[in-house]
């Protein structure tokens, strides 16, 4: 509301009366924020397009989206978002936002590149003032952004050369003393022998690990997705970790409630990623503890997965458990204590994988860490046909 | 196929070579010449003459592929196989090492107490 007054003077000029004049300026405020808000959009750098959700009609395009599609004011009233490129494919991009409609996912993003410029679109749903349901999405030109992360692995790299290098002259040192080959080793100096050996594996393992986040981070890990039985890799993972599990007085139980579970899947990554999970398990539990590794059918989606007998985690951690650097507070237990980056590199190489990775506790007691991956179609088509295999 | 004897090192770390060394001789029982570069290793080697090259892959001014390379152009050594070993992680510099005639690459760090097993092996199966 805007108010003026106006005040009345007879012929002397006195003031004899106030004439006020109330004016609603709801409607010119509103245009007046609207037009600052248009012309915002107007201007971004990204390239923004609004459409229909059912039949993809353009609503609008800033002045970026319109110069790359060629397209004037007159034109958006007939175009769909299928005209802003001749290789957009509706199917390809129907199934995309698929996620947007089940509640699974606030925003669907993807990654292409196209005569060497990278670029990077995110979608979300948008319900307009009338009720209109829209699609909003931006195309962010991700080329500079690309570079600098490869730089950044290479850099990654190179550091990671320059550590590993004077930790080999420490591991080997440490070694060879402690196998006795230079000449008995007292127990007093066995036992400084053993810090400085686990310490050096841990400078490792962190090397290790900040290596492999920047090269997914960079795309520069590679998977080689061929079809496999997460039954043979998690029986594999429990002979391989039985070791580990020993050392923290803890048993690997595995039962599979299948006799096959076949998936798309890099051997190598997802026995980095079961090791992860059962080395935490195992760190997390009470000595005479039994970590149990399990397989069964979760929808289309096979799920392994892990629980311990440990003290679960709080709710207030819940959502920064795949961050990295991020350790539960409650670990002030040296021998507990990873690097940090185990559950995040987990996280890309399961999504890498078309999969997710979650968890649950129980009554704040015990956790499972579960990875679903989705089943090959022939054995999904098995499971149509037998359902009384364990189906959640 | 002979017994593998004679192993010529290559790597520019001092201490690298002594650990390579306590490794190979002391637990493997293998007779180990070693260089701290690759024109070294190219004016020695073939007064050596070994059975097997084991090459630091990253060294200043010649690396360790370049100094196969100018190893081979030496008549009494041209067949002589190589070893890579390198600190940096990466699996294509691994399979590009291994596409170009290595018949290994081991990553650092190493195990001393297995590294004369390892390449043992690498040898037999080659």
């Amino acid at each position: 509301m805007q108010c003026t007054i106006v005040p009345m003077l007879d012929a002397n000029g006195r003031h004899v009366k106030s004439v006020a004049i109330r004016t609603d300026i709801t409607e010119s405020q509103r245009d007046k924020s609207a037009r600052f808000l248009n012309d915002l959009l107007d201007h971004l750098q990204d390239e923004v397009y609004i459409f229909d959700i059912e039949t993809l009609g353009m609503r609008y395009a800033n002045l970026k989206a319109m110069s790359r599609c060629g397209w004037t004011d007159a034109d958006l009233q007939t175009k769909r978002i299928v005209d802003a490129n001749r290789n957009f494919k509706e199917d390809f991009f129907r199934a995309h936002v698929a996620p947007l409609f089940t509640g699974e996912k606030d925003v669907v993003n993807i990654e292409f590149t196209l005569k060497n410029v990278s670029f990077e679109i995110s979608t979300r749903r948008y319900t307009g003032e009338c009720g209109q349901e829209l699609f909003v999405s931006i195309l962010r030109d991700t080329t500079e952004r690309k570079k600098l992360e490869l730089a950044k692995l290479e850099t990654v790299s190179i550091v990671s050369h320059e550590l590993r290098t004077p930790l080999t002259s420490i591991k080997g040192a440490l070694r060879l003393l402690n196998s006795g080959a230079l000449g008995p080793v007292s127990e007093k100096a066995k036992q400084v022998l053993d810090i400085a050996d686990r310490n050096s594996e841990r400078l490792l393992l962190v090397v290790n690990d900040i290596l492999d986040l920047e090269k997914i981070r960079a795309g520069k890990m590679e998977f080689d997705l061929v079809p496999s039985d997460l039954l043979t890799l998690a029986i594999d993972a429990v002979e391989l970790n039985k070791g580990y599990g020993d050392e923290h007085g803890v048993k690997f139980e595995f039962h599979s409630e299948v006799l096959q579970a076949r998936a798309n899947m890099s051997t190598d990554r997802m026995m980095q990623v079961m090791s992860n999970l059962m080395s935490n398990a195992a760190k997390f539990s009470p000595p005479g503890a039994t970590v149990s590794v399990n397989i069964h059918r979760h929808m289309d989606c096979w799920r392994i997965g892990v629980t311990d007998e440990g003290p679960g985690i709080p709710e207030s951690a819940r959502a920064s458990v795949f961050e990295s650097f991020k350790q539960l507070d409650n670990v002030d237990d040296d021998k507990r204590k990873g690097t940090g980056l185990g559950l995040t590199i987990s996280q890309k190489i399961i999504q890498a994988h078309g999969g997710s990775i979650d968890f649950e506790c129980s009554n704040q007691k015990g956790t499972t860490f579960f990875v679903d991956l989705p089943a090959l179609e022939n054995d999904k088509t098995y499971l149509a046909a037998h359902p009384g295999i364990a189906a959640e | 196929m002979a017994e593998l004897r004679k192993i010529l090192h290559v790597d520019d770390d001092e201490d690298i070579r002594v650990i390579t060394k306590m490794a190979l001789e002391l637990v493997g029982g293998l007779e180990v010449y070693q260089c701290a570069s690759g024109p070294q290793a190219i004016a020695e080697a073939a007064s050596f003459a070994p059975d097997l090259f084991l090459l630091d892959y990253m060294m200043p001014k010649m690396n360790g592929e370049e100094t196969l390379l100018a190893l081979r152009q030496i008549p009494t050594l041209e067949d002589v196989p190589a070893i890579f070993m390198t600190a940096r992680a990466q699996t294509e510099v691994a399979d590009t090492l291994k596409r170009r005639g290595a018949l290994e690459v081991i990553t650092k760090p190493f195990d001393p107490m297995e590294l004369a097993a390892q390449i043992r092996d690498v040898w037999r199966n080659q």
